[in-house]
């Protein structure tokens, strides 16, 4: 039983948390980075935010946000930044593209900590579905998975790049797009 | 120029898809369900007056075909839809053509809705880069005119009536402008004799058995220009059968588009 005074914090370490998905992003591209090399430019990878899709969720938080300030003004710590924009939330997108077309081959939404969320394009993920359900477990109904970790992750991202799908539009990019045939449905 | 959208119930009729293009003046077409379509023989069957447009085999669900001369190019697809630009003489043109989610596998809107903005962001996107305000997305919704699919505001957002998007581009929900879309398709739902839609179906305990599922929605800038019609015959032969379409053809019938240089539409 708790005493009437005791303290309930909890206060973490400084270190870095285990759960931190701050390696992500340098991960994501560095592998972008290997894709260039490797193809000598012909196909190139850009992961980074993906615009404009939840537009409208973005406006409810900024609204959110916006009141969360306000009650700090009423609180007396004017001045002090809002500390709940720390903990943010961006959709990022992994493309592959060249000079002429460009295909996103997942999008994932990333917060300071796992788990993330992360939905592969339709095509990519029929080819691979089982691969990633053994890493991450099975998806939602929407296709989307829970991703603990940057293991986990490089796994699923591993899983789709190899997947036929990619490889095909890969091939056609380092072919720069002659004999274009359409995939079998 | 002449846009044909047509749903193939993965059929294998080259003939009819030629027949139409050539029949039509079709400029720009845009298949779904075209696994038993063989290109070299469409192409063959037209004369080679058509082409496969090339996409480097990120859209399984849609393809183009265009009329050779015609300067199209696919820039970006993903599984459900694939983008072009079109770059005419007078104008630019971004053409979206996309099969959405079935209601059979996904009875929940929210998978539609979910590709439905996918499809806005990368639309909007390639609508910046190229600095054009031509759109038209065009496809099988698996949605009406009146669904939620179409007209809520943080999918389509597009509107049924023209003094509405006459009168402002957009309109601003939760402190966020949303631009209107404009659909055209309330004149092809209508009792006319035989197809009053594009595709018939009945539903167990409540049905309205046709349903307008092939739709174009086009942005501001095309509203008077767009005329959507969907077609009964091909080649003198009739596409329906029984009442509905003749699903040894295709259990859709074809949408065809004119979009005209000039406003043409009251």
């Amino acid at each position: 039983m708790l005493g009437e005074n005791a303290s309930l914090w909890i206060i973490p370490s400084v270190d870095e948390p285990i759960d931190s998905t701050s390696r992500v992003i340098e991960l994501m591209r560095e592998q972008c980075c290997y894709l260039e090399a490797e193809t000598s430019g012909a196909v190139r990878a850009k992961f980074d935010k993906v615009t404009d899709i939840s537009q409208w969720t973005a406006s409810v938080n900024a609204i959110v946000a916006s009141s969360s300030r306000v009650v700090g003004a009423v609180g007396g710590i004017n001045g002090l930044k809002d500390a709940s924009s720390l903990y943010w939330k961006d959709t990022y997108g992994l493309n592959i593209f060249n000079d002429e077309y460009r295909f996103r081959i997942f999008e994932m939404t990333l917060t300071p900590l796992y788990p993330v969320t992360i939905w592969f394009d339709e095509g990519v993920l029929e080819d691979t579905r089982s691969e990633i359900a053994a890493i991450a477990g099975e998806s939602d109904p929407q296709g989307r998975f829970q991703i603990s970790s940057d293991d986990q992750l490089m796994e699923c991202f591993q899983a789709a790049v190899g997947g036929k799908k990619v490889q095909y539009i890969i091939r056609q990019m380092l072919k720069g797009g002659r004999d274009v045939k359409m995939p079998e449905n | 120029m002449n846009l044909l959208f047509w749903n193939l119930n993965k059929n294998s009729v080259v003939g009819y898809v030629a027949s139409l293009l050539l029949e039509n003046d079709v400029d720009i077409a845009v298949l779904a369900e075209f696994d038993r379509i063989v290109f070299s023989e469409l192409e063959a069957a037209t004369e080679h007056r058509y082409k496969l447009v090339r996409d480097y085999g990120g859209c399984e669900k849609a393809c183009f075909v265009a009329k050779r001369g015609v300067d199209i190019c696919i820039p970006s697809s993903q599984s459900r839809y694939a983008l072009s630009f079109v770059n005419s003489d007078d104008s630019k043109l971004i053409i979206a053509g996309t099969h959405l989610p079935d209601r059979r596998n996904h009875p929940d809107r929210g998978s539609r809705i979910d590709c439905i903005r996918r499809l806005l962001a990368d639309l909007r996107e390639l609508a910046e880069i190229e600095c054009c305000d031509n759109l038209v997305i065009i496809g099988d919704m698996n949605a009406d005119p009146f669904d939620s699919e179409l007209l809520q505001v943080d999918s389509f957002n597009a509107v049924l009536f023209k003094p509405i998007i006459d009168k402002s581009p957009s309109r601003i929900v939760g402190g966020v402008e949303r631009p209107f879309l404009y659909s055209p398709m309330l004149s092809c739902f209508e009792e006319r004799e035989k197809a009053c839609g594009s595709y018939y179906y009945s539903d167990d305990f409540r049905s309205q058995y046709w349903h307008c599922f092939d739709q174009v929605i086009v942005s501001r800038s095309l509203v008077r220009k767009v005329k959507p019609e969907y077609l009964q015959f091909v080649g003198g032969s009739s596409l329906m059968s029984d009442m509905r379409p003749n699903t040894k053809i295709s259990d859709h019938l074809p949408l065809l588009v004119s979009i005209s240089k000039e406003d043409s539409v009251g």
